[in-house]
């Protein structure tokens, strides 16, 4: 009895077949960028033209990074977003693309938000940046409550900015999180590999944010006549709710969405100052 | 019966050790002496008036009795809880509608809410089923339905009971907050014994026979479905297949040691073929192997258990999964004192998960996130040890104290769930038991729906707890009636419930957010007469109201899957000439609906689902009929032939509504379930 249990138990186990084996993906692949930090954006103080020394010791940036194959019958562009602390080296790149020519960019990006009624749900891959910080872009962006315009942004921010800035000792900190219209400022072109990461190099330079369009110099008096209340600290309202005059070459003021006070905002030439972030 | 006493002398071998057909069977835990005075018939009386002898004394009529001992052997059952309800097999076969399953079998017991007709998935006093348990012989099984609805994995003929423990579970039993369903095995057979079915859709048996003089019994069994078979007549391009195996093997190293081996495991599979190309929409197995050494005294139980397992998924669209399972488990239990049982234990279970990983680089984000998720190589562990000690204050009176706690690791993460339990049953009067029962339960993030090598990494939320609280009385009525009713009150804290919105239920979801505390409260009854008696009956009945709610951001609600009354009521009969039948009506409220209209329909005009809002779906009314006629022989086989309808009527589950201007109002249908079986069943 006990031959025969055994034969007919090994025999119904047989029959229990196997959940099959997973089934080969098409070929893909990822294409995007490598971020590289210059020194002011790693941190290290620089000098502008009106005298001002500036440390930046906050940069964190939410990004956009698209790609789209060249055969796009295969298919369609592909994009994620990142959080990232620009102050290091980062791996940004979009996924799942077909093997072959592929071209990408990477541009500033915000999140919605919502005014409270809407459950935000933040998908954003965060590399390196910590909680504390991240948790500047799960509200709106600074600004949104600036009530005396029309503006109201219910976006989160696409940057924040801390940096420090001392002229003949006086000292100016800046704290920004603004949304940034997302502009790709940064494309690349290569060849997706299946199941590897093709990537660009960029730089990310921090000191764009502090560049004068117009003059290409650094400059700093006009960030820091911000400074409403002379607290020593700018702040995201503030520049969003200043009209300060400034050069601005390009800028356009109603498509830069600012409600404020007419003309040629600082903001406005902020915003326009971010396409010069990301540069090879 | 002149007086009755509870042994404590170990039974003599020779007494207990061979079975009157040579077998060999278990020792008992605790043995019962009987004193009993057999008094001799009365002699014939003669026709005329006799006047007594004259030895007589006058008012003593009969000769002295003759005193003997009769030892009556029957275990104290170390796992009862006075909450818990049973079922035994010879009922379960009587059940319509249950198909000889014991699992399925469960659902007409009251606090057992059915989420729609037909699925073996249960709310158990407001829990969803994430948050149950099933056991077989302590080991836990994956699922116990292939395809999580149709056939049970275990065959009939293995389990002799079935118990649902809805609150402050027996010790050994922990990690669900919502419920526990027990089966227990039958025991060794001491002869050749099996039991067979052959269905339109599927045959199943189980056959088991001692060997080595009786020492030893080993038995095999499965079921085989050939519903692929069938399909591929009437749908060539769907393949729906299906199958288990069940076997043990016990060997008695002498009246008190067994060592034993049970294993069982399943098989589904389903595909569809488009364009010539097979594409899997479910594919799953599971296999455990428990290795055992019990050991029985007159005073102790204890077992040891190691325990092996395999789990493979393979989902639509998704990857391969696997979980490797190492369990290791001993309980001892002993009898300190005549009146005092103490119970220590300790198990664990390591879990190995893997998988087939695609390249982060090859997927999008999400998909990436998911097969991370769920498919990435992790480790979880759960590990837990317990106290209880009962005592015994008098006939009937018992009163249950346990510690347990349990310690989870996933992921790096740790997390501790402390488990108090107590169960009191105190006699009131005569026939009459006040039942009591308080327990806190914890449980780590659970799939919505079992399903093997598929878990939450990392504990994500935490542990949940419930709080689980219920008395009431328990009767014996004449004519062998017993009636019990309960009320209870059950909190759940942080439980991840994918039933909080029917309009948005999401099981796949890697990270469903911890819900707001919920609660249950309400009042079950059971009346019934053993259906295995020649005529039977049941009435169960659970009145019950479930919100959820209430925080800040959560306002407190009746919750979607609530059904205000469900109520039973069953009979069967022996009708004579091996012809038996049985029949059950089920009749339940319907759901709250759940208005929800479109936040961007500005005119009004889409359709609005569930309207109105605060009122209640239609009801649902099932009727399943059994129909058996048996041919007996030998003296315990039989051959059966059976005909058995599960909801006979056809009847549908209104599960929603949706309202539109010029449309009016549609009911959605789920349904209807209808489950015909035709079988011929037999017995050894």
């Amino acid at each position: 009895v006990s031959r025969r249990g055994v034969v007919l138990g090994v025999a119904t186990l047989a029959c229990v077949a196997c959940v099959p084996a997973s089934e080969p993906l098409p070929p893909a692949g990822a294409f995007g960028f490598v971020t590289e930090p210059s020194p002011a954006t790693r941190g290290e103080p620089f000098v502008t033209s009106d005298g001002w020394t500036v440390r930046v010791e906050t940069l964190v940036l939410q990004i956009d990074v698209s790609a789209t194959p060249q055969d796009t019958r295969r298919s369609s562009r592909r994009s994620e977003t990142y959080r990232i602390d620009a102050s290091q080296s980062a791996e940004v790149f979009a996924r799942s693309l077909p093997v072959g020519p592929a071209s990408g960019t990477i541009g500033l990006s915000s999140n919605y938000i919502g005014d409270g009624s809407y459950r935000y749900e933040d998908r954003t891959e965060v590399l390196g940046v910590s909680p504390e910080v991240n948790a500047r872009f799960q509200v709106p962006a600074d600004g949104s409550s600036y009530s005396t315009g029309t503006y109201r942004s219910t976006n989160g921010p696409s940057l924040l900015l801390v940096a420090r800035a001392e002229k003949e000792g006086h000292v100016v900190q800046v704290d920004l999180a603004l949304e940034i219209d997302g502009q790709d400022s940064g494309a690349s072109a290569g060849e997706v590999v299946a199941n590897g990461f093709t990537a660009a190099h960029v730089h990310v330079f921090a000191e764009a944010l502090f560049t004068d369009a117009s003059t290409g110099m650094l400059r700093f008096d006009d960030l820091a006549a911000v400074d409403d209340d002379h607290d020593g600290r700018i702040t995201g309202q503030e520049l969003v709710s200043t009209g300060t005059s400034t050069s601005c070459p390009g800028c356009n003021t109603s498509s830069s969405g600012v409600g404020g006070p007419s003309g040629t905002s600082i903001f406005a030439a902020f915003r326009q100052r971010c396409d010069g972030l990301f540069g090879p | 019966v002149t007086s009755l006493s509870r042994a404590r002398r170990s039974i003599p071998s020779g007494t207990i050790a061979s079975s009157p057909r040579g077998g060999r069977e278990r020792r008992s835990a605790s043995r019962i002496r009987l004193a009993v005075a057999f008094t001799p018939p009365e002699p014939a009386k003669p026709e005329a008036a006799v006047a007594p002898p004259p030895s007589a004394e006058p008012g003593v009529a009969k000769p002295a009795a003759v005193a003997d001992e009769v030892t009556i052997l029957g275990s104290r059952d170390p796992v009862s809880s006075p909450t818990q309800q049973r079922i035994g097999r010879a009922e379960v076969r009587m059940i319509p509608g249950a198909f000889g399953d014991p699992y399925r079998a469960i659902d007409i017991l009251p606090g057992v809410i059915p989420i729609v007709s037909g699925l073996p998935y249960y709310f158990i006093r407001g829990a969803p089923p994430s948050a149950v348990g099933y056991f077989v012989e302590e080991v836990r099984v994956p699922y116990l339905f292939h395809f999580g609805l149709g056939p049970g994995v275990i065959q009939p003929a293995l389990i002799e009971e079935v118990s649902l423990h809805p609150a402050a579970y027996p010790a050994r039993y922990g990690r669900f907050a919502g419920g526990i369903i027990a089966g227990q095995l039958r025991e060794p057979a001491t002869e050749l014994r099996g039991e067979a079915q052959i269905r339109v859709y599927d045959a199943g048996a189980y056959v088991e026979s001692p060997f080595a003089d009786g020492r030893a019994v080993a038995g095999v069994g499965g079921r085989y479905s050939y519903t692929a078979a069938l399909l591929s007549l009437f749908a060539p391009g769907i393949t729906i297949d299906y199958r288990d195996y069940n076997a043990r093997v016990a060997y008695a190293i002498n009246d008190d040691v067994r060592i034993s081996a049970f294993a069982f495991g399943a098989f589904d599979y389903a595909s569809n073929e488009e364009q010539g190309v097979e594409q899997v929409i479910f594919a799953s197995e599971f296999h455990r192997l428990d290795l055992r050494l019990d050991r029985h005294t007159a005073t102790s139980d204890s077992r040891v258990a190691f325990m092996i397992g395999l789990d493979r998924t393979r989902l639509e669209d998704a990857r391969f999964a696997q979980n490797r399972l190492i369990g290791l488990r001993g309980r001892h239990r002993v009898a300190v004192r005549k009146d005092l049982d103490v119970e220590i234990g300790a198990d664990v279970l390591v879990e190995l998960y893997g998988g087939d990983l695609p390249s982060r680089f090859a997927v999008g984000k999400q998909d990436y996130d998911d097969a991370f998720n769920f498919f990435s190589p992790r480790t979880d562990t759960s590990s837990g040890a317990w106290v209880s000690a009962t005592y015994y204050a008098g006939k009937a009176f018992e009163l249950t104290g346990t510690l347990r706690g349990d310690v989870f690791t996933s992921d790096g993460k740790i997390a501790f769930g402390p488990s108090p339990r107590a169960t009191m049953r105190v006699p009131l009067y005569r026939k009459l038991a006040f039942l009591g029962a308080l327990g806190i339960a914890p449980q780590p993030p659970a799939f919505a729906i079992p399903v093997p090598a598929v878990g939450y990494r990392g504990l994500p939320g935490g542990l949940a707890f419930a709080y689980q609280k219920s008395a009431g009385f328990e009767v014996d009525l004449p004519y062998r009636f017993s009636l019990r009713t309960l009320a209870f009150h059950h909190s759940y804290f942080n439980l991840r419930d994918f039933t909080r919105d029917r309009s948005n239920i999401d099981i796949t979801d890697v990270s469903p957010p911890n819900g707001s505390p919920a609660q249950a409260y309400g009042m079950e009854v059971y009346l019934s007469r053993k259906l295995s008696e020649r005529f039977g009956a049941f009435l169960s009945y659970t009145l019950s109201r479930t919100e959820l709610g209430s925080t800040p951001d959560d306002a407190s609600r009746v919750a979607p899957f609530d059904r205000t009354h469900v109520f039973q009521v069953g009979g069967a009969a022996d009708l004579g000439a091996g012809w038996h039948t049985s029949a059950r009506l089920l009749v339940y409220t319907g759901w709250p609906t759940q208005e929800r209209r479109d936040p961007n329909d500005a005119s009004g005009t889409a359709p609005v689902t569930d309207q109105p809002s605060g009122s209640r779906l239609p009801g649902f009314t099932r009727l399943d009929l059994r129909l058996e006629k048996r041919w007996k022989f030998r003296k315990a086989g039989y051959i059966s032939f059976v005909l058995e309808g599960l909801n006979v009527t056809g009847t549908r589950d209104i599960v929603g509504r949706r309202c539109g201007g010029s449309l009016g109002c549609r009911d959605t249908y789920f349904g209807p379930v209808i489950a015909p079986s035709i079988g011929v069943e037999g017995a050894l």
